[in-house]
């Protein structure tokens, strides 16, 4: 890089030197002036960065303990990244302008040494990985991710407990203010705590219960706090409480402090908060429990085919549809709102394919005569997929109801 | 009192007692992928579909994917014949008016009639003019 | 006058097709189609309505013509609310022409004159808004009714103007005279017309196409009502002369 530089350099300057115009047209001048920009600005580029380097030291460079999608923050890459530019860039950059600016000393290179290396070297995934590739990725997205709400509760419930600063008598909690994880290290009650709300209804910071409500007795109701990496989790808390504590709880989008709790929620159910979800709550001036509501609406997988829609629909208008995620009473009353649709008549055949000639004359009941010529004559047989019609299941469930 | 010949029997003239659609069965194709198909499926996810097919209860509906073509309206009538109509890119508004009128279509073809509104199974109701009868002037 | 039985029942259901019977559960078929018809407001009054202006034209076979020209009362105001005058020759025509059974009508729609029958086929040179299929129209515009013999006429406005008498509304028939039902059949197309429009020395044509839609409607029913029939609605009637009681005797 430094030798490359240095050749560019140097070449605009004897350009430079050898013309030297007393007049010089705008282009030609543009032309000449250019190069030596880039140059400027590539050197302050690297101090800049030095500069930037310094100031967000004391933040980024803070180690987290070394698990994987805990603790790891957005600032982990770029700080890897601005670490390596650091070591390697400066002295390439202060070389280079030191030594275009002495001319005398350049020297022309006869030989490949000092390059990186020479021509192309392929594409960059046949390359092996560099040490400067290497990432540590701040959400692990799971296989199965989560979708139900009792359980994005939860998760919103822990990252605020974790992220919240705490004003309260545990000496435990108020070591760690800022990052804590609730795991077995951290010996406190989460009943015991009291999310608190300022003025304005934003979340401000955790408390202890003053009163000695610790007899919650309905854990058993939904484990809510469960997280993925330990089900042994000795903090339980029902939603009933996680619900009274967040009603009437909203985000304020001011405060860094969402950002952080939204992120270590993202980071515990493994479920990218959408940014239209945010919009909404961010214009709506939502509750953290619409937003709840909203996370658990737009987490449903959505129908690929129209045909799979239509019969989602129906069957949701025939309250066929067994939702296996109603665990408890509680859940389903904020549900209610959504009315079934008005179901298809009987005069209605949604097909899941194309109907093709075979299906024509299956229906017709001329199929058969076909198949037997065709056999007869030894010829194949083609179009055995059956044509459901997909009618047919909620036609049934009509008639059993109507009986 | 005119003479009035033995009747035959009676032709079939549709809405004079009972009245029959004449399309017997309305299909809807489209796309899943096109883009042009964004309003049939549009139509067809919403309640519309659900209050079109319910006031139409006589008819059959089909509802069936055809990949990789426009998104057609396909009526089939009394008569034996049909009649597509191609929607592509059309509002679920303006396919709805598509199939309002191949709902209520004879499943004829279309001609061109100029002038002649009425027409007429029935015979003249004031008779044939005759020279023999009637008006006859001296001069 | 006694109307043809079947034109309220439907035809014997081996008769009907299969899909029949599953329209007629449909709601626009769910009242019978007396209740209907006598559901019907005329939401359009008539304007100009001639009550009774009866040219009742006798060409019976003895070829005698008989003109009987009564006196016209040009009302324009609302018909429904006046009481419907029946003159004295009315009065003695009309059960004639009731009697006499096939009738014509020429009904109007837009002022435009339709000669009708019972079982017609009429398509309106238009689309009409508003109707889907299966509905039941009332016309209540009507010039002339009529059988082999007998035709009740709404008389001409007495105008000098050459071009009031064509193109000025037409007279109509007081609307409580007659009953004509007219279904709506469906919706059709004329075909698609392609029409070049070219200027001379201008190499430029446009292509201008147009499909027309136009509403099918087949005449469901022409009755002219008796007398009785129009004795019996409330504080309508009026008779001109001392004959009232002739009228009503018969």
């Amino acid at each position: 890089m430094a030798t490359s530089q240095r050749a560019s350099r140097s070449l605009c300057d004897t350009f430079s030197r050898a013309v030297a115009p007393r007049y010089v047209c705008r282009t030609c001048r543009s032309h000449i002036v250019q190069p030596n920009v880039k140059q400027i600005r590539q050197a302050t580029y690297s101090t800049g960065a030095r500069e930037n380097r310094t100031s967000l030291r004391p933040k980024a460079w803070i180690q987290r303990g070394g698990q994987p999608g805990t603790a790891a923050t957005y600032a982990t890459t770029a700080s890897r990244s601005q670490k390596s530019l650091a070591e390697s860039e400066p002295s390439a950059a202060t070389d280079g302008y030191e030594e275009a600016h002495t001319w005398d000393g350049y020297e022309e290179a006869h030989t490949w040494d000092g390059l990186e290396h020479v021509g192309h070297q392929g594409h960059w995934r046949d390359l092996p990985p560099r040490p400067q590739d290497d990432y540590e990725p701040w959400l692990v997205a799971p296989a199965a991710p989560v979708v139900d709400r009792n359980e994005f509760l939860g998760y919103l419930y822990v990252a605020l407990v974790e992220k919240l600063p705490y004003k309260g008598q545990n000496p435990a909690l108020q070591q760690t203010t800022t990052d804590r994880t609730l795991d077995e290290s951290l010996p406190i009650d989460v009943s015991s705590l009291q999310i608190k709300l300022s003025d304005s209804g934003t979340f401000s910071h955790l408390e202890d219960k003053t009163g000695a409500g610790q007899g919650k007795s309905d854990t058993t109701a939904a484990e809510a706090s469960t997280s993925s990496e330990g089900s042994s989790r000795p903090f339980e808390i029902s939603v009933a409480a996680m619900e009274e504590q967040l009603s009437g709880a909203r985000f304020d989008f001011s405060s860094p402090l969402s950002f952080q709790i939204l992120k270590r929620f993202s980071q515990l159910s493994g479920f990218r908060v959408p940014d239209p979800v945010l919009n909404a709550v961010l214009r709506g001036n939502k509750t953290a429990l619409e937003f709840v509501e909203l996370l658990t609406q737009s987490s449903k997988p959505k129908p690929k085919s129209v045909a799979e829609a239509l019969i989602m629909k129906q069957k949701q208008a025939f309250g066929v549809d067994a939702q296996p995620s109603s665990t408890s009473a509680a859940v389903e009353a904020p549900n209610k709102k959504n009315t079934p649709p008005k179901p298809l008549g009987p005069n209605v055949m949604v097909l899941s394919r194309r109907e093709t000639p075979v299906d024509k004359e299956k229906e017709v009941g001329r199929w058969k005569v076909i198949e037997r010529e065709l056999k007869a004559r030894g010829l194949p047989v083609l179009g055995h997929k059956v044509l459901a019609p997909q009618g047919e299941a909620w036609n049934e469930t009509l008639k059993e109801r109507r009986l | 009192m005119v003479v009035q010949g033995v009747k035959t029997v009676s032709t079939a003239r549709n809405g004079i007692g009972a009245f029959i659609l004449q399309c017997k069965r309305l299909d809807f194709h489209y796309c899943d992928w096109a883009g042009s198909s964004r309003g049939l499926k549009s139509f067809l996810t919403s309640p519309l579909l659900a209050e079109f097919t319910a006031k139409y209860p006589g008819i059959e509906f089909r509802v069936s994917p055809r990949p990789n073509r426009h998104p057609i309206l396909k009526a089939y009538f009394i008569n034996g014949r049909e009649k597509a109509v191609c929607v592509r890119n059309l509002e679920k508004e303006q396919i709805v008016k598509k199939a309002e009128f191949l709902v209520a279509n004879s499943g004829k073809k279309n001609e061109l009639i100029r002038g002649k509104n009425v027409v007429s199974v029935n015979e003249n109701v004031r008779g044939i003019w005759s020279p023999m009868h009637g008006g006859i002037k001296n001069v | 006058m006694s109307p043809r039985t079947p034109i309220t029942s439907q035809p014997p259901t081996f008769l009907l097709p299969f899909r029949a019977k599953l329209h007629q559960a449909s709601t626009q078929q769910a009242a019978s189609p007396t209740s209907q018809f006598h559901n019907t407001q005329p939401d359009i009054p008539p304007t100009l309505l001639q009550t009774t202006d009866a040219t009742a034209t006798t060409t019976a076979s003895s070829s005698i013509t008989t003109t009987t020209a009564t006196v016209t009362e040009p009302s324009t105001t609302q018909s429904l609310s006046r009481p419907l005058v029946i003159s004295r020759s009315l009065q003695e025509l009309l059960p004639k022409l009731c009697v006499q059974k096939p009738h014509y009508i020429v009904a109007h729609v837009h002022r435009f004159p339709y000669l009708l029958t019972e079982g017609d086929t009429l398509r309106l040179p238009f689309h009409m808004k508003g109707v889907s299929p299966g509905d039941i129209l009332r016309f209540n515009r009507a010039s002339i009714l009529g059988s082999r013999d007998y035709t009740l006429k709404a008389g001409t406005s007495n105008t000098e103007s050459y071009d009031a008498k064509r193109t000025a509304e037409p007279n109509y028939l007081d609307e409580r005279l007659f009953e004509c039902r007219m279904r709506v059949v469906g919706l059709e197309t004329g075909p698609m017309m392609d029409k070049e429009k070219k200027k001379r020395r201008n190499r430029h044509r446009k292509v201008v196409h147009s499909k027309h839609k136009y509403t099918v409607l087949r005449v469901m029913q022409i009755k002219i009502k008796t007398l009785e029939e129009l004795n019996q609605e409330k504080g309508t009637l009026l008779f001109e002369a001392q004959e009232v009681l002739g009228g009503q005797a018969q």
